[in-house]
């Protein structure tokens, strides 16, 4: 899901940089001191979870875990995950440094728009602690949200591109996401109701 | 009867079930859809007989078959620069093979689905005879520009102008083909070609060594990130409690 630099043309670029340049302002402003060390921890997860490859059938299926971030980050997601990209593009060359925002965006929008769609399962307005049920739906539509958001993310920046070829692979791009899609949101169900479970205080809300 | 039964587990049982059934049926369409190729891809290739030859895979090692090759040369030819003078698909195993004119250098570009790109630079013929030295056979040599005749050789096939010389009776081979090559005593295509693969998959396979993955980049890159996050908890700790440094607070 990492495009690579030379696929979108100069105009997409910039563009995609000067959106991104925004929300990362916006997550620092955004970024509460006591949400910290969660945002580090999930900047690392974010990663460590694409290095790592899981042979699944004929494939592999890694996690990227963008979703579960940006429900528990909100804004915040963007400059984690600018930390986490530019490390990925600098150590592994994934992605590279001139399509680094639209990257951000591909990750980060749909991991801000699961924050807002699912943050009344995870910490309800009156404070009380969420039901398991509920956790759970929410770290699983997470997962669901940030991969399928991303996708067709990653593909409309693509078609945008047109290249070659890329037009009829959008949908291929969206299909072959489905396992990804599945991982993050297993993963996602169940690290939500973990905290649920062991520590619900870690989910309310931080306000200044 | 059944029905009552069903209404006899208890409710958190059923929750689990229900996780169960989708973990399970998650599993099973995963393994029916497409895989997702990996965050980025790899290229290898070097020139050789005339062709460029190399292997496309994905940061996850899997071969990237499929992957769209074009190869571009410098303008000094009858091909404008912006024109291809080649292109192919990667096969099942990743690998491709394109047909190309002697050139000095090429750059060789690699385009597969999910917006994977990757560009190489490919030595032609006149760095590759430079490397070249007397006796020693390189990838340069199969291009028809060996050491000693220097750049100045046109592209001809390296076979069509081999002779046959005394000094090669010593060399035994099993295939058939023992006539020695151009510019090359004692050395017979055959083994050439011998040494060309040898010497490419030697590559490869430090290409793969520098490509992949490393834990200690991970672990670097997790180093980053907790640095990263006590720049940030200080520059905040920093604006809540004032001026002053760390130093100051701890004397008092």
């Amino acid at each position: 899901m990492h495009l690579a630099d030379g696929v979108l043309s100069a105009p997409a670029l910039v563009a995609s940089a000067a959106l991104a340049i925004g929300g990362v302002a916006l997550g620092l402003r955004r970024l509460h001191e006591a949400q910290l060390p969660l945002a580090a921890l999930l900047g690392a997860v974010f990663f460590v979870a694409s290095t790592i490859h899981l042979p699944v059938g004929v494939g592999s299926v890694h996690l990227i875990l963008n979703g579960l971030a940006g429900l528990l980050l909100g804004w915040a997601v963007f400059p984690v995950l600018l930390v986490a990209l530019l490390l990925q593009a600098a150590l592994f060359s994934f992605g590279g440094f001139a399509v680094l925002g639209a990257n951000l965006l591909i990750m980060a929008v749909p991991a801000v728009i699961a924050h807002y769609l699912l943050r009344g399962w995870v910490a309800p307005p009156d404070g009380s602690v969420p039901a398991r049920g509920a956790a759970l739906f929410a770290g699983v539509a997470g997962g669901v949200v940030g991969i399928g958001g991303a996708a067709l993310l990653a593909g409309a920046l693509l078609a945008l591109a047109g290249g070659r070829m890329f037009a009829e692979l959008i949908a291929l791009l969206a299909l072959a996401h489905v396992p990804v899609m599945i991982a993050d949101a297993a993963i996602g169900g169940f690290t939500v109701l973990a905290l649920v479970r062991m520590m619900p205080r870690a989910l309310t809300p931080v306000r200044a | 009867m059944r029905v009552e039964h069903r209404t006899r587990v208890p409710v958190s049982r059923r929750r689990w079930q229900v996780v169960w059934v989708a973990l399970i049926g998650a599993i099973v369409s995963s393994l029916a859809s497409p895989p997702a190729s990996a965050h980025a891809l790899r290229v290898f290739a070097q020139l050789e007989g005339g062709r460029i030859i190399g292997v496309a895979s994905f940061s996850d090692q899997s071969p990237a078959s499929g992957v769209f090759i074009d190869v571009f040369g410098d303008a000094s030819g009858d091909v404008p620069a912006g024109v291809a003078l080649g292109e192919a698909v990667a096969g099942a195993d990743g690998r491709f093979a394109v047909a190309v004119p002697p050139r000095e250098g090429y750059r060789v570009v690699a385009e597969g689905d999910e917006g994977h790109r990757v560009e190489i630079v490919v030595a032609g013929r006149a760095v590759a005879a430079a490397v070249a030295s007397p006796g020693m056979p390189t990838i340069a040599t199969a291009s028809g520009a060996s050491g000693a005749s220097g750049a100045g050789s046109t592209g001809e096939d390296p076979l069509a102008e081999a002779k046959p010389h005394p000094a090669a009776p010593g060399v035994a081979l099993p295939s058939g083909d023992a006539a020695p090559v151009a510019g090359m005593p004692g050395v017979s295509a055959a083994e050439l070609e011998h040494f060309n693969t040898a010497l490419r998959t030697l590559r490869e396979d430090i290409h793969r060594l520098e490509q992949r993955v490393r834990v200690q980049d991970v672990v670097g890159g997790i180093g980053y990130i907790l640095g990263v996050f006590g720049l940030a908890a200080w520059f905040m700790s920093r604006r809540r409690h004032g001026s002053g440094t760390a130093v100051d607070e701890g004397a008092r």
